[in-house]
């Protein structure tokens, strides 16, 4: 479990982190979801003890990380996949992690197995391989010591789609059998897709927390049929606040089943009808204020 | 890249519950994992053969001139060599098992594996001299040895008296100049910064110092600041008494070695332990 509880770091008058709480816990996959500069990063080094938190506190299963026995092998971290030797092969790495962690050897073996990369690809110097391949080494490392809780910061930057997809099972299988995971990521589509728990942040603060089905649920619905002006007028009437006209698409405060239902008893056909919105909208939505730059990370996200 | 391993690979075996029944990392494995991070990339084992390769290299070639002129090497000539190239090679062995934890970024590994970053400092130390003293000492046993050749070559005798003075004092100097690239890698934490910072405090002050020890208004304060002097004279043998001038009085170049010591190494030590406990490491 990882305990975040009223967290802020500050640079000068920069606040990157600010007073940020929540619960990573046991069981399941948390996602850290924000845009780039959101503070996912000096959040998680804040937990491992590489950074100082300004204020509040982060905690590892209720201890500070710096006060474990054996750090590693409580918490498997994966902070930068890039941040390895250059000139060591991957499975010296490996080696010398399980080494300083007091592993057997015959941990490198499994987990070279366990993330996918083969005999030849270990003994190549990191150097040469790609992200997608750091990544996976950086996962078996973060998972040398055999820990209870990994700290994983954009574990699925350079993964193919198939490359994801693996992650979430090793991760929702990890999760299940008792571990706890937080991940971060910029891009939405990955965590819906490997988060079980999504804590959004932009500019430093949480702005949403919840399961994707609760974060992706939306207040509002879009609505086009073959007598927009009609239903219109039917939907205010009825108190249904109508918020934008756009392309011959209504939408308005509500729930589909109502303005389907709404539609059937005053015989307009509809062409369309769903409910606004989705994790996309909420997360562009909440950290529209905070991007850097609304036309480039807004949309490619 | 292999194809997609699914999660049946992953042992269904339980995580750990008890960290209380995890060891603690303890300070000798900290050491041998330093120890094995100072030799296995590339450009360590380049380094360490280098200093030792080269120093061998040059003492096997005084030899050959020496056997054919059949002439008797003596103990401090072929000692020269040794220091010559690996006062300058080894302690960028020491260097760069402590910045490239940065310039790799390594550290953000190194440090999540082990918070206590004093003691990592203090491992990578205890690691460079440890290496510093097995190069040292197979150099200082290659002079003994070569010596005994030219003895046998020329059939001449050799001078072994005090063999294990100029030997000892010779390691010593050596571990002084590992200390103390030690001790700037640690201040600056980038390689290019650090080793060039080596060099101007081992050449290009000496050269100043020598400059600066010949004006009158200088030459009393030059000593004590002037290492490379200070530390030639540790590793000749001469502060213990032994091939010095007559007349020769070492309390005040001891004083010398010790101010030289306390500003060029304990110094930075002392501040970069500071910077690398405080720093934030990404």
């Amino acid at each position: 479990m990882i305990t975040l509880d009223h967290l802020t770091k500050r640079y000068g008058t920069y606040t990157a982190v600010n007073d940020v709480t929540f619960t990573a816990e046991p069981g399941r996959v948390t996602g850290f979801l924000g845009p780039n500069g959101a503070g996912k990063s000096t959040s998680m080094r804040i937990i491992v003890g590489l950074t100082p938190a300004t204020s509040g506190s982060a905690k590892v299963n209720g201890t500070h990380y710096h006060d474990l026995t054996n750090p590693a092998r409580v918490v498997g971290t994966l902070l930068d996949a890039s941040a390895q030797h250059a000139g060591r092969s991957g499975r010296e790495v490996l080696a010398l992690g399980a080494f300083a962690t007091g592993m057997p050897k015959s941990r490198v073996d499994e987990l070279l197995n366990l993330v996918g990369l083969t005999e030849q690809e270990s003994k190549r110097r990191v150097r040469n391989y790609s992200l997608g391949m750091r990544q996976r080494l950086g996962l078996a490392h973060a998972l040398i010591g055999d820990p209870e809780i990994l700290i994983l910061d954009e574990p699925a930057n350079g993964l193919d789609p198939a490359g994801i997809r693996w992650m979430r099972e090793l991760l929702s299988h990890y999760a299940s059998r008792g571990g706890t995971v937080l991940l971060s990521s910029h891009l939405l589509n990955e965590v819906e897709l490997i988060a079980d728990h999504i804590v959004m942040i932009g500019h430093g603060r949480i702005v949403a927390e919840g399961s994707p089905a609760q974060l992706g649920q939306s207040a509002e619905s879009v609505v086009s049929s073959l007598d927009n002006e009609r239903l219109g007028a039917l939907l205010t009437a009825a108190g249904h606040k109508i918020t934008g006209i756009r392309d011959g698409e209504i939408t308005v405060v509500g729930q589909p089943v109502d303005i389907g239902r709404l539609a059937l008893e005053n015989q307009i056909v509809i062409t369309g009808l769903r409910q606004a919105g989705g994790l996309e909208d909420t997360f562009l939505e909440l950290t529209a204020s905070t991007q850097r730059d609304a036309s480039m990370n807004g949309v490619a996200a | 890249m292999s194809t997609i391993t699914t999660s049946e690979t992953v042992q269904p075996r339980a995580l750990h519950r008890s960290p209380s029944s995890i060891a603690r990392v303890g300070f000798g494995r900290l050491i041998a994992v330093e120890l094995r991070k100072a030799t296995n990339t590339r450009a360590a084992r380049a380094l360490l053969i280098a200093s030792c390769g080269v120093s061998l290299l040059a003492m096997v070639i005084a030899t050959i001139v020496n056997v054919n002129e059949h002439s008797v090497g003596s103990i401090p000539m072929f000692l020269q060599f040794a220091v010559v190239f690996c006062q300058i090679l080894l302690p960028l062995v020491a260097v760069m098992l402590v910045t490239s934890e940065w310039t790799q970024r390594t550290g953000m590994v190194t440090f999540a594996i082990e918070p206590r970053r004093a003691l990592v400092i203090f491992a990578k130390l205890a690691a460079s001299l440890l290496l510093a003293v097995v190069v040292a000492v197979v150099l200082g046993a290659a002079s003994l040895g070569l010596v005994w050749v030219t003895q046998a070559a020329s059939g001449q005798p050799a001078d072994w008296t005090n063999w294990f003075v100029a030997v000892g004092s010779n390691v010593l100097a050596q571990l002084i100049w590992v200390l103390i690239a030690f001790a700037l890698a640690s201040l600056f934490l980038n390689t290019p910064a650090a080793i060039v910072g080596f060099f101007v405090v081992q050449l290009v002050f000496s050269v100043i110092f020598q400059i600066l020890g010949q004006l009158s208004a200088t030459k009393d304060i030059v000593p004590w600041f002037d290492i490379s002097s200070a530390v030639s004279k540790l590793g000749s043998g001469q502060l213990f008494g032994y091939w010095a001038p007559p007349q020769y009085d070492a309390s005040a170049d001891w004083g010398h070695l010790v101010v030289a010591l306390a500003v060029w190494m304990v110094l930075p030590l002392v501040l970069g332990l500071i910077r690398v406990i405080r720093a934030e490491i990404k």
